[in-house]
C-alpha cells in the first residue's frame, strides 16, 4: 500500500530505540531540538555533540540508512543553494552564519526523521495527548494521518487503474488527466468526509473527543530523558559560559 | 415496560438534497430478537432507509424504536440503542489504533477510560479481533476491518443491529466468517445485503425494496423461492436455497 511508504514504514522495528516509550521520545527529540537551536553561532563546533549523538541514534535504531538520507534529502536543495551563496558573499560572517543555520536545520531534521521512524503514528498522537497538547488539535492530527493514509490509498489505486490503460501520450493530455485525477480525488474525499462524521455521530459524538488514559511509562525510561537532558545542558553551558 | 415491536417504520418519505427521491413510502416492523433482510439492487434506497433508523436522517417522525419517534429520543439513548454498521468499513474506523477506535462509542457513553477500555477488548475477543487492539485500522486487511468495524459498534450494546452490506468485498472465507459472527449475535438485526445466500442463512424474514419502496414482505423461504419476484427487482435465487 502506497500509505504504508508514506507512514509507519519503518517503525514496526525492534531496536532500543524503537522499544522507548513515544512519551519519553517526544520529550527527548524537543529538548534535543531546543539544545541545537540554541548552540551560538560562534561555537559551531558544538552542534558536532548533537550530530555524534543523533547519528549514534540512528545507528542504534537499525533505520536504513538509505531511508533516513532519503527523508534527509528533502533539505538538500536549500542546503546546496545556501552553501553556494555563502562561499559567494565577500562577508566573513557568511559562512559560520550558514553553517549555524544548515547545521541546525539539518539535525532538527534527523531528529525528527528518527522520531517518526521509531515510533507509529499513533504512538506519537497518544504521547502528544500526555504531554497536555489540545485534544482538538490531536484529533485533528490523527484524522489528517488517517485520511492522508487512505486517499494516499486511493490515488494509488486510481493511478493504477490510469496506467492499466495505456500510457497518456502528450503533456496538455497528461496535464489534464492530472487535473482530472486530482478533482475527483478531492470529490471522494470529500464524500468519505462526510460519511465518516456520520459514523463519528452514529456513535454518540457531540463534538468532543474521548481519549481513554494511558499506562505509566516505566521509570527506567525517564533516564534516557535525564540522560539527554544532562548532555543538552553541557553543551549550552561550554556554549553560553565562555 | 417493553413493546415487543422494537421497531416500526410507517410510510417514511426522503428525498436527497440532490432531488433523487430515495424513500417513496416505505412501512416494515421489527419484533425482538427478529432477523430481517432488506434486499434489493443497487440504488433501491436500502442504504438510505438504514440512516433513518438510528436517527442520523430524520425529521418526518417515520420511525419509531420502543414506540417513541426517534426525534423524541435522547440521541445518545437511541445511538446505544441501534447501533449501525456502514456498509464501508473505512468510514466506520477513524482513530489511531483499533483499541481507540472500538472505546469511542464507550466513552461517548459517559464509561470511564477504565470500563470503556475493558469493554472494548472484550468486544474484540468476541469477535475474534482480540491481537489487533495496537494496530491501526486502516493498515488492517478487508476481514480484519469488518470485524473491528463491527466491535465498533457492538461495544455500544445495542439492542437493534442495523448493519449495511456486511459481506460486500470479502473472499468466500472472511465472507463465511462474519456471516458465522453475525449468526452467533443474539440481538434483533437488519441486514441490508443483496447476498441471497447470507439472507438465506442469518434472516427470519426479508423484505424485497426496488425505487424506494418495499414490494414484498415475508418468512425467508417464502421470499427466495419466489424467483419470478427477486427477478423483477434485480436479483437472483441463491442457487442451494
Ligand atoms: N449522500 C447522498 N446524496 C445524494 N443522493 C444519494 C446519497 N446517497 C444515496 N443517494 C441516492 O439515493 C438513492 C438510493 O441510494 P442508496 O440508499 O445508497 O441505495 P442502496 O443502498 O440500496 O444501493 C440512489 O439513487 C442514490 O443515488
Ligand atoms: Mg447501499
Amino acid at each position: 500500500m502506497l500509505s504504508h511508504d508514506l507512514m509507519d514504514a519503518w517503525t514496526h522495528l525492534h531496536s532500543p530505540v524503537h522499544r522507548l516509550d513515544a512519551r519519553v521520545k517526544l520529550v527527548c527529540a524537543v529538548v534535543v531540538v531546543l539544545g541545537i537551536v540554541m548552540v551560538p553561532v560562534a561555537h559551531n563546533d558544538l552542534l558536532l555533540a548533537y550530530a555524534t549523538l543523533l547519528v549514534a541514534a540512528s545507528s542504534l535504531s537499525m533505520l536504513p540508512a538509505r531511508w533516513i538520507l532519503g527523508r534527509l534529502a528533502i533539505v538538500a536543495p536549500f542546503l546546496l543553494l545556501g552553501t553556494v551563496a555563502a562561499v559567494l558573499l565577500p562577508s566573513p560572517e557568511a559562512l559560520p552564519l550558514w553553517v549555524s543555520l544548515g547545521g541546525k536545520c539539518l539535525l532538527s531534521l534527523l531528529t525528527a526523521v528518527l522520531l517518526a521512524g521509531t515510533t507509529t503514528s499513533a504512538e506519537l498522537l497518544r504521547g502528544a495527548q500526555a504531554l497536555h497538547i489540545p485534544r482538538t488539535l490531536i484529533a485533528l492530527s490523527g484524522f489528517a494521518i488517517t485520511y492522508i493514509a487512505v486517499l494516499a490509498d486511493e490515488a494509488g489505486r486510481m493511478i493504477t487503474a490510469m496506467r492499466s490503460r495505456g500510457r497518456v501520450r502528450g503533456t496538455v493530455r497528461r496535464l489534464r488527466v492530472g487535473g482530472s485525477l486530482i478533482a475527483s480525488l478531492m470529490a471522494r474525499a470529500a464524500e468519505r468526509a462526510e460519511r465518516i462524521a456520520l459514523a463519528m455521530v452514529s456513535r454518540g459524538y457531540r463534538g468532543t473527543m474521548p481519549m481513554l488514559a494511558q499506562e505509566r511509562v516505566p521509570a527506567a525510561q525517564w533516564a534516557v530523558v535525564v540522560a539527554i537532558a544532562a548532555i543538552a545542558g553541557a553543551v549550552a553551558w561550554a556554549g553560553w559560559s565562555a | 415496560m417493553s413493546d415487543p415491536v422494537l421497531l416500526e417504520v410507517a410510510d417514511l418519505r426522503f428525498g436527497w438534497p440532490s432531488g433523487e427521491e430515495a424513500l417513496r413510502g416505505v412501512s416494515l416492523a421489527l419484533a425482538e430478537g427478529e432477523t430481517l433482510a432488506l434486499i434489493g439492487r443497487n440504488g433501491a434506497g436500502k442504504s438510505t432507509l438504514l440512516l433513518h433508523l438510528n436517527g442520523i436522517l430524520h425529521g418526518t417522525r417515520a420511525v419509531r424504536v420502543r414506540g417513541t419517534p426517534v426525534e423524541d429520543w435522547p440521541a445518545d439513548e437511541l445511538r446505544a440503542t441501534v447501533g449501525l454498521v456502514f456498509e464501508d468499513p473505512r468510514d466506520q474506523l477513524f482513530m489511531p489504533t483499533v483499541l481507540e477506535d472500538v472505546s469511542f462509542g464507550p466513552l461517548n457513553l459517559g464509561l470511564r477510560s477504565e470500563q470503556a477500555r475493558e469493554r472494548a477488548l472484550s468486544v474484540l475477543a468476541g469477535v475474534g479481533a482480540e491481537g489487533l487492539a495496537d494496530r491501526a485500522p486502516h493498515h488492517l486487511s478487508a476481514g480484519q476491518m469488518r470485524r473491528v468495524a463491527l466491535a465498533t459498534v457492538l461495544a455500544m450494546e445495542p439492542e437493534l443491529l442495523v448493519i449495511d452490506e456486511p459481506v460486500m468485498a470479502l473472499d468466500p472465507e472472511g465472507r463465511e466468517a462474519i456471516i458465522a459472527l453475525l449468526a452467533s449475535l443474539p440481538q434483533a438485526k437488519i441486514i441490508a445485503t443483496h447476498d441471497l445466500a447470507l439472507v438465506g442463512e442469518l434472516c427470519d424474514t426479508v423484505a424485497v425494496m426496488d425505487a424506494g419502496r418495499i414490494h414484498a414482505t415475508g418468512p425467508v423461504g417464502e421470499i427466495l423461492r419466489d424467483g419470478g419476484l427477486l427477478r423483477a427487482h434485480g436479483l437472483r435465487a441463491p442457487r442451494n436455497g
